[in-house]
């Protein structure tokens, strides 16, 4: 069997915000859903924006159904931290006391990486899932729409960090086996979101280095968003341009929207080339849509891109 | 109107807030030269700006120093600021530091940098970037070398989480009931913390099976070294480059581009500065695409003149059609934050270059734009 991004159990939808993170990570579902595949969406930030392009208000903690095989959720940390408490603490009165006391919420949000952890053993709780033959509903494939560039490695990287924090306890033998399934390629990759621009490439370069040396992660492939299409052929592209040179005065503005077609697509090229020889993992682009706002059949569109390129990627 | 800022008896400090990726930098540098072209010695504060705009302006190792942009570099591109223009780059672990060592003594300040709690604060606390960039800015405001701060803010989700930063802090670092709960056992022994105390506390006891001894103690530790004097500098501090941030001295930008979820944001960031009693500048929307007149009769003439192949033609009316649609659909966008916010308020459209802007000669071209009224 091929190993393709559609074998893994967990993938990492990662990138910088405005990128469209949130939009792919809708879109890989529904591809993978298409594929016969049990997907569950896990939304990691406060920001409803991925329900509601499935249609819905906002994800709960539980994972609620958003198609005929997709079902989503968010996870919400303090949550996960509270439900660990409970369980490790036996005496259900200290839990309590722990529970409602000043110093928990404290430890809760200020303790470096328990956040983060706390998602990924979530994310973690379900993959395990997948082993056993248990009754409890299964799904063959989670998508995780991770936080921003800066944050989405933070969230990667804390298992380790915190390994060495928490040396001992619960938490930190589950610290490790966050931290097994995230180096472990045959389970789970990551899929790199940029935009065909400047910046945006030299962060999604930087970010690879970083996955690959610091967190020995999987990167599946980086997925170049809003690549302009290719209307023009080169001979069109120099009829175009003889017409534009020609006619100086009163500009067509049908010529003009030709020539900025042809310019940004050559412009958004110079990038996406530098992507393809600096970078070290296949590139995967999506095209632009020429709009601030997808509708539900583009963003069908993009899944079919999705079905038919990046899952073929091996 | 936006001249105007710029004049002597203008704000002081220029802060642009919005979406990572929208180009606020760019904006910051924008408004720096601005700043120094009309005379005053301006420093743009920024987070991490692209190397090559770095490079063009004559800075090449950015890293926690004032840089000052080469004379020659404005005089290139033929404009001759009366002012100067520096720049910085944030490091928000540094500010968090340079804030500790001003208000805790020599000992604590050593334990506190050793703690590993603490190491990872700066990094952890959200908001805690945003609020550091404040606190630089606050500093750099006292020194009083510079006519005109610019600075470019952190990019978040939420654009504004720093005004609620300080109060967080505060609450995290300075609640009674925590002090309570932990002071008995942090004044335990000469060692301060130890396991043993700590354990006869059924609930710490708990605590510490779930998450480890180690990880307690580490943050037992940090929050002993808190003493009166450095929770109280901290306050006051806090206080303080509130009052800066809400005074006639600073005006808030929100820069966003015509994508939806940027100008979300932007929306939102507006209705918080004015919870917040915060000065507004405008909205300034960057990559915005040119509109194309609505009628376009005349291209049937143009398409169906005997030159022109007819699969070209084609070709021609479907891109020609995508870019009206693009165009107003940015047009529709920001007609939507008008009607949101009522004419008053200040908006400029920075379109779409064909290039890349990453000189100063690109930073003019905004500048063109900026100043002219659409």
């Amino acid at each position: 069997m091929m190993d393709t991004i559609l074998n893994k159990r967990v993938i990492f939808v990662a990138g910088k915000g405005g990128a469209g993170k949130t939009t792919i990570t809708a879109a890989a579902a529904m591809a993978a859903a298409s594929h016969g595949k049990n997907v569950l969406v896990v939304e990691t930030h406060e920001n409803d924006a991925l329900g509601s392009l499935f249609g819905q208000a906002g994800f709960t903690e539980k994972p609620s159904r958003l198609d005929s095989n997709i079902w989503g959720m968010r996870i919400d940390p303090k949550i996960v931290l509270e439900e660990y408490i409970q369980k490790y603490v036996t005496v259900p009165f200290v839990a309590y006391q722990i529970l409602h006391s000043r110093i928990f919420e404290h430890l809760a949000v200020a303790t470096p990486g328990l956040k983060e952890v706390m998602i990924l053993s979530e994310i973690w709780r379900f993959e395990q899932k997948m082993n056993s033959n248990t009754k409890t509903r299964q799904y063959d494939l989670i998508i995780v729409d991770s936080p921003a560039t800066g944050h989405g490695l933070s969230l990667l990287r804390v298992p380790s960090t915190l390994t060495s924090m928490l040396q001992t306890g619960p938490i930190a033998t589950q610290t490790r086996w966050v931290e097994d399934m995230l180096k472990d390629s045959t389970r789970t990759c990551l899929v790199l979101v940029a935009l065909p621009e400047e910046l945006p490439v030299n962060e999604a370069l930087e970010f690879e280095r970083k996955v690959e040396n610091d967190l020995n992660m999987c990167v599946a492939a980086t997925i170049v968003n809003m690549v302009y299409p290719q209307i023009f052929d080169s001979d069109e592209v120099s009829a175009i341009e003889r017409m534009n040179n020609s006619i100086l005065e009163n500009k067509q503005p049908i010529l003009e929207a030709a020539r900025r077609q042809i310019v940004r697509r050559k412009l958004q090229q110079s990038h996406i080339d530098r992507l393809i020889t600096e970078g070290e993992h296949p590139v995967f682009q999506l095209p632009f849509y020429y709009t601030n706002n997808l509708d539900r059949e583009q963003i069908k569109d993009i899944a079919e891109h999705i079905r038919t390129g990046l899952f073929k990627i091996s | 109107m936006l001249k105007a800022i710029f004049e002597n008896n203008g704000p002081c400090i220029i802060a642009c807030c919005g979406s990572g990726g929208v180009g606020k930098t760019t904006i910051a540098a924008t408004l720096g030269i601005m700043g120094a072209l009309n005379g005053r010695k301006t420093l743009v504060l920024t987070i991490d700006p692209a190397k090559r705009l770095a490079d063009s302006l004559g800075i090449d190792s950015f890293k926690h120093e004032i840089h000052r942009v080469p004379r020659e570099k404005f005089l290139q591109n033929g404009i001759e600021p009366s002012g100067e223009l520096f720049a910085m780059m944030l490091d928000t672990k540094r500010t968090f530091d340079k804030l500790i060592s001003r208000y805790a003594s020599g000992t604590s300040q050593k334990k506190i940098f050793g703690n590993r709690y603490y190491q990872n604060l700066s990094s952890t606390l959200a908001g805690s970037e945003e609020y550091m960039a404040m606190e630089k800015l606050y500093e750099i405001y006292h020194e009083g070398d510079y006519d005109l701060i610019v600075l470019d803010t952190p990019p978040t989700r939420r654009a504004l989480d720093f005004l609620d930063t300080p109060q967080r802090l505060m609450d995290l670092l300075g609640h009674k009931y925590f002090w309570k709960f932990f002071r008995p056992y942090l004044y335990a022994g000469r060692f301060g913390f130890r396991l043993f105390t700590l354990l006869t506390s059924p609930v710490l006891k708990s605590m510490s099976q779930v998450m480890g001894t180690h990880g307690l103690e580490d943050v037992a530790e940090f929050f002993n070294l808190w003493d009166d004097v450095l929770f109280d500098g901290f306050r006051k501090r806090a206080g303080e480059v509130q009052k800066l941030l809400s005074s006639s001295e600073s005006l808030f930008f929100a820069v966003t581009s015509p994508m939806a979820r940027p100008l979300k944001e932007a929306v939102y960031l507006y209705e918080k500065l004015a919870e917040h009693h915060i000065a507004f500048g405008g909205f300034i929307i960057n990559r915005v695409n040119p509109g194309y007149a609505k009628n376009d009769s005349d291209n049937s003439a143009f398409l169906n003149s005997p030159g022109i192949d007819k699969s070209l033609a084609e070709k021609l009316r479907i891109n020609f059609q995508k870019y009206k649609d693009l165009g107003g659909s940015d047009a529709s966008a920001i007609e939507e934050i008008k009607n949101k916010t009522g004419a008053n308020i200040l908006i400029r459209q920075i379109p779409l270059f064909d290039c890349d802007i990453y000189d100063i000669r690109g930073l003019l071209k905004i500048r063109e734009h900026l100043l002219s009224n659409f």
